[in-house]
C-alpha cells in the first residue's frame, strides 16, 4: 500500500495502533507531539504539532476541562459528553481520516483520538508564530487605511470581514497543492458578483494540481488565459480597503495563505491608474492625479524612445535651440545614443535589482555608489550625456507613479528604445501597433482588459478619464458587469 | 462569439479610407471632395441590399465558391496596391533605411507584413477594440494638421480652375475605396443593425473625405501642379507651431494606419481562404500578406488603373446580393 492510500485510511479505533500509524506516516517528526493520558476511565491522547498550537490555550481550554470528566461507558460516550457538554473550542470537526487528520495537525489544531473511537476530535487552538498587521509596503496611501494584508488567510478574511459586514460577503476555504495543502480563500459579494463569473473562476481553481502554493504567482496563470498576454488580467492587492471596494464592484477575490496579496479577477488596465486617495480627495484633484498617472505611464515607456529616434533620425523636429543644446551634449559622447541610453537603463534596472535583494543596510550603500559615483562619473567622464541621463531618469521617475505596471514598464520601455533608435518614430509606431492589439486582446472571463476605453463604455467613463462627485458615483450602481462582452 | 460593434467596423474601415486618401495620388481640387463625398454616399446606397441580405440571416458561408474566391482575389489585390501606395507615399516621408534601394522598401514592407501577421492573428475583436483606438489618435492628429491647416490655408485655393469634373472625381473616389472587399466581410461580423453600420460608416466616411481633401486644397491648392501626394504634403506643410516641426505625427498616424488598413485585408483574407480552401490549415495569414507583397511589387497603385479599380469595388459590393438574386430566381423557376 503507498502512502497516499495509508492517508486515506480509516482511523483506527485502537489507541496503539493509531499512535503507530500516525509516527509512521509523519515519519516520527519531531515536531509531532503526542501527549498520552487517561480520562473518563479510557485512554487518549492528545496530538499537536509543535509551534503550531499555542501550548496555553490547549493547556486551558482542552487539557484542564477534558482531563477531568467523569468516567464514561465507552469512548464513543466520551466524545459525545465531550461534544455536547464542554465547549473547548468554536473550531471543532470531527476528523474520519488520517489525511484530515494531518491537514488538521498541520493548520494548528489539536486532535484527540481516543481508545475504541473510530473517529477524533479535533480543536482549533492555533498558535503559530506569524507577522502582525502592519502598513502596507506597497500602494502607499495618505487618506485611508493603513492596514495591509498579512500572511496568514485567516486574519486577511477577518480584515475583509470587518469592512464589509454584509451578509452577502461569502469566503469559501479549499485546499490547494498536494504537498503544502496551502488554505486558498475565494471571496466574493453574492449579490454583486455575476454568476458566471464567479463559476468559471471556481472551475479555474478546480485545475489547479500544484504541489505547492507558495505566492500568488502560482495561482493567477490558472486564472488568466493561456495565450501571450503583456499585462495580467488578474490583478493583486495588499490592501484589505481596495480589495473591499473591487468586491462591491463585483469582481471576485482569491486569498491565499502565506501570502500578504490577494488575487482579483477581473482586472481591468484603468485600475493600474486608480489609488483610494482618488476617492478622498476633491474629485477635480482626484482627476489631476489620474492624468498625472496616465502621462506618467507614457513618458515612462515612450521617452527615451523617443528621445534617440528624434537625436538619431528625426532632428528636423527639434527647434533650433533645443538642437544646439543636443547637439553640443552629444558631440563629445564616444558612443551612439541608443548605445548609451540601452547602457543608462540597464545600469538603473541593475541597480535597482541589487536595491531589492541585498540586505536593507546596505540598499543604502548601492544608493549612494549609483547615484553619486556612477551618475556623477559617467556625465562627467562624457560617458553619458546629460540630457540623456536627464530624460533616463524622467523615464524612471514616471514608471515608479504607477508601480502596478512596473514589469511592463520596464520591458516595453527597452523594446520601444531599441525599436526607435533602429527605425525611428516608425518603427516605435509599428511596435506601438504590436503592443495595442495584444492589450486590446487580453480578456479574461469575457471582461475586456482595455474597458471602457475600447470597447467603450460611457458610463465607464465616469471612473476612469474622470472621477465623478461620490453621490454621482453612488447612483451609478456600478458594477464590473458592465464591462462583460457578450452581455452587449 | 467574434462579433464586432457598429463603430468598431467604421474605425476599422475609416481607418482604410484615410490611409488611402493620405497615398492618394495626382491633382485634387475641391471637386475632388466633393466627388469623393458623395461617391460614399452612393456607396452606402450600394452597400444597403448586401446588408439586408445580412440582417435577414444570409452569411457570406452561403454564397457559392466563386463568390468567394472574386471577393479573396480583390482582398488580395488591393491589399497588394496597399504596399504599392506605401512605397509611393515614402518617397515624401522619411522611414529610416526606406531610401536605400529595394532593400529598404523590402525591409519596411517586411517590417510591416510582420506586425500585420501578429495583429491580424490576434483575433478580429483585438484588431477591432485596437483599431477604435487607433483611429481616436489618429483623429486627434489629423484634427490638429487640419486646425493648423485652417490657419495657414489660402481660401483662395478653392476657386483655382480645377480642371477637373464630377465623374472623373466620382470614379476616383470608387477606385480609392478598396476597402469595400473588407467591408463586405467585416458587415457580416457586425453585431448591430447592418443597415445602420453601413449608414455609420458611409457616412463618416463622406465627411472624412470632403474634411482632408478639402484641407489638403486649402494648403496645396498653389503648388498642386509640383505635388505628387498632395494629402501627405499638405500635412508636412502645415506645421502648427513656427519653430517646431511636427511631421512625426503624421509619420506616427501614417505607420499605424498602414498596419491596420494591411491587417485589415489580411485578416479579410484569411477568413475568406478559411471558408474557400478548407485544405490551408495554417499560415494562411502570412500567406495572404506574402501574396500581398508580391502583388504590391508587381502592380502599380489604384492612381494607374482608375477605373478598373473603381468598377472593382462596385461590382463587390453587388457581388453578394447579385449571387442570392440569381440563386433565388433558379429556386422559384425550379419549384415553378
Amino acid at each position: 500500500m503507498t502512502r497516499k492510500e495509508r492517508e486515506k485510511l480509516p482511523i483506527r479505533s485502537g489507541l496503539r495502533d493509531n499512535i503507530a500509524m500516525i509516527k509512521e506516516l509523519s515519519g516520527d517528526s519531531s515536531d509531532v507531539l503526542i501527549n498520552e493520558f487517561t480520562t473518563g476511565g479510557i485512554a487518549c491522547a492528545l496530538i499537536c504539532c509543535e509551534g503550531m498550537v499555542s501550548s496555553q490555550t490547549a493547556a486551558e481550554m482542552i487539557l484542564t476541562p477534558v482531563t477531568g470528566i467523569a468516567p464514561q461507558g465507552s469512548a464513543a460516550e466520551l466524545f459525545r459528553h465531550i461534544q455536547t457538554n464542554l465547549l473547548l473550542s468554536t473550531d471543532r470537526p470531527e476528523v474520519r481520516d488520517y489525511d484530515t487528520l494531518f491537514r488538521l495537525l498541520n493548520s494548528g489544531f489539536a486532535v484527540l483520538i481516543a481508545d475504541g473511537a473510530d473517529c477524533a476530535l479535533a480543536f482549533g487552538v492555533q498558535g503559530y508564530a506569524s507577522r502582525g498587521i502592519q502598513e502596507p509596503s506597497g500602494e502607499g496611501n495618505i487618506m485611508g487605511s493603513h492596514e495591509g494584508f498579512t500572511e496568514t488567510v485567516r486574519t486577511n478574511m477577518s480584515l475583509i470581514r470587518r469592512r464589509l459586514k454584509s451578509p452577502e460577503l461569502v469566503m469559501e476555504l479549499m485546499v490547494k497543492g498536494e504537498r503544502s495543502r496551502t488554505d486558498i480563500c475565494l471571496c466574493y459579494m453574492r449579490d454583486r458578483v455575476p454568476e458566471r463569473l464567479l463559476d468559471r473562476i471556481r472551475r479555474s481553481l478546480d485545475g489547479i494540481k500544484l504541489e505547492s502554493v507558495l505566492s500568488t504567482g502560482y495561482i493567477r496563470p490558472f486564472l488568466e488565459k493561456r495565450s501571450f498576454e503583456l499585462f495580467s488580467s488578474a490583478g493583486v492587492t495588499e490592501r484589505p480597503d481596495v480589495l473591499c471596494s473591487k468586491l462591491i464592484e463585483g469582481r471576485a477575490a482569491v486569498l491565499v495563505d502565506g501570502v500578504p496579496y490577494a488575487i482579483t479577477v477581473p482586472r481591468l488596465l484603468c485600475e493600474s491608474f486608480h489609488t483610494l486617495d482618488d476617492y478622498a480627495y476633491k474629485p477635480y484633484y482626484a482627476v489631476f492625479g489620474r492624468w498625472l498617472r496616465y502621462a506618467a505611464f507614457l513618458i515612462a515607456v515612450l521617452l527615451p524612445a523617443v528621445y534617440t529616434a528624434i537625436v538619431m533620425h528625426h532632428p528636423e523636429l527639434l527647434n533650433s535651440t533645443l538642437l544646439m543644446l543636443l547637439a553640443d551634449a552629444e558631440k563629445d559622447a564616444p558612443l551612439p545614443i541608443l548605445a548609451e541610453a540601452l547602457i543608462v537603463l540597464l545600469m538603473y534596472e541593475m541597480i535597482r535589482e541589487a536595491g531589492i535583494r541585498l540586505p536593507k543596510p546596505v540598499g543604502g550603500a548601492v544608493s549612494i555608489i549609483s547615484g553619486l559615483i556612477i551618475g556623477d562619473a559617467a556625465v562627467k567622464s562624457g560617458l553619458v550625456s546629460t540630457p540623456l541621463l536627464t530624460m533616463t531618469a524622467l523615464a524612471v521617475l514616471g514608471g515608479l507613479v504607477v508601480p502596478d505596471l512596473a514589469p511592463q514598464v520596464t520591458v516595453l520601455r527597452l523594446a520601444f528604445l531599441v525599436a526607435g533608435g533602429i527605425m525611428g518614430v516608425f518603427g516605435i509606431s509599428l511596435l506601438a501597433c504590436a503592443v495595442l492589439t495584444n492589450v486590446c486582446a487580453t480578456e479574461d472571463y469575457g471582461f475586456p482588459f482595455t474597458a471602457p476605453l475600447s470597447p467603450f463604455s460611457a458610463a465607464g467613463t465616469g471612473d476612469t478619464a474622470v472621477r465623478l462627485g461620490m453621490r454621482r458615483m453612488l447612483r451609478r450602481g456600478f458594477t464590473v458587469e458592465a464591462y462583460h462582452e457578450q452581455d452587449k | 462569439m467574434n462579433r464586432i460593434s457598429k463603430s468598431q467596423l467604421a474605425a476599422i474601415m475609416l481607418i482604410g479610407d484615410a490611409f488611402a486618401l493620405f497615398c492618394l495620388h495626382g491633382r485634387i481640387c475641391v471637386m475632388t471632395a466633393v466627388g469623393f463625398a458623395a461617391g460614399s454616399l452612393i456607396q452606402l446606397f450600394l452597400a444597403l441590399p448586401l446588408a439586408r441580405l445580412y440582417d435577414s440571416g444570409r452569411t457570406l458561408a452561403d454564397c457559392g465558391r466563386a463568390v468567394r474566391i472574386a471577393l479573396l482575389a480583390y482582398v488580395l489585390i488591393w491589399g497588394g496596391s496597399l504596399f504599392a501606395m506605401l512605397w509611393q507615399t515614402s518617397s515624401v516621408i522619411y522611414i529610416p533605411y526606406e531610401g536605400s534601394g529595394i532593400w529598404g522598401r523590402l525591409l519596411t514592407g517586411g517590417l510591416i507584413a510582420a506586425v500585420c501577421v501578429y495583429v491580424s492573428s490576434s483575433g478580429i475583436k483585438a484588431l477591432a477594440r485596437s483599431a477604435v483606438i487607433a483611429a481616436g489618435l489618429g483623429a486627434v492628429c489629423v484634427a490638429v494638421v487640419v486646425v493648423s491647416a485652417g490657419i495657414q490655408s489660402d481660401m483662395s485655393n478653392i476657386l483655382r480652375p480645377a480642371g477637373s469634373d464630377l465623374p472623373r472625381e466620382l470614379i476616383r473616389g470608387f477606385a480609392a475605396s478598396g476597402g469595400l472587399g473588407s467591408f463586405v466581410v467585416l458587415l457580416g461580423f457586425t453585431d448591430s443593425d447592418r443597415t445602420d453600420a453601413a449608414a455609420l460608416y458611409f457616412t463618416c466616411k463622406a465627411v472624412l473625405s470632403f474634411v482632408i481633401l478639402f484641407t489638403a486644397v486649402m494648403v496645396t491648392g498653389g503648388i498642386m501642379d509640383v505635388l505628387d501626394l498632395p494629402v501627405a504634403s499638405a500635412a508636412q506643410l502645415s506645421q502648427p507651431f513656427p519653430v517646431q516641426r511636427t511631421d512625426s505625427l503624421f509619420l506616427t498616424v501614417f505607420a499605424v494606419f498602414a498596419v491596420y488598413t494591411v491587417a485589415v485585408q489580411a485578416s479579410a483574407a484569411e477568413y475568406l481562404a478559411a471558408r474557400t480552401f478548407p485544405c490551408l490549415r495554417r499560415f494562411r495569414c502570412t500567406l495572404a500578406l506574402a501574396v500581398m507583397v508580391a502583388v504590391g511589387a508587381l502592380i502599380g497603385s489604384p492612381s494607374e488603373s482608375t477605373g478598373i479599380y473603381a468598377a472593382a469595388g462596385l461590382a463587390v459590393l453587388l457581388i453578394v446580393p447579385a449571387e442570392a438574386l440569381i440563386k433565388g430566381g433558379i429556386r422559384k423557376h425550379e419549384k415553378a
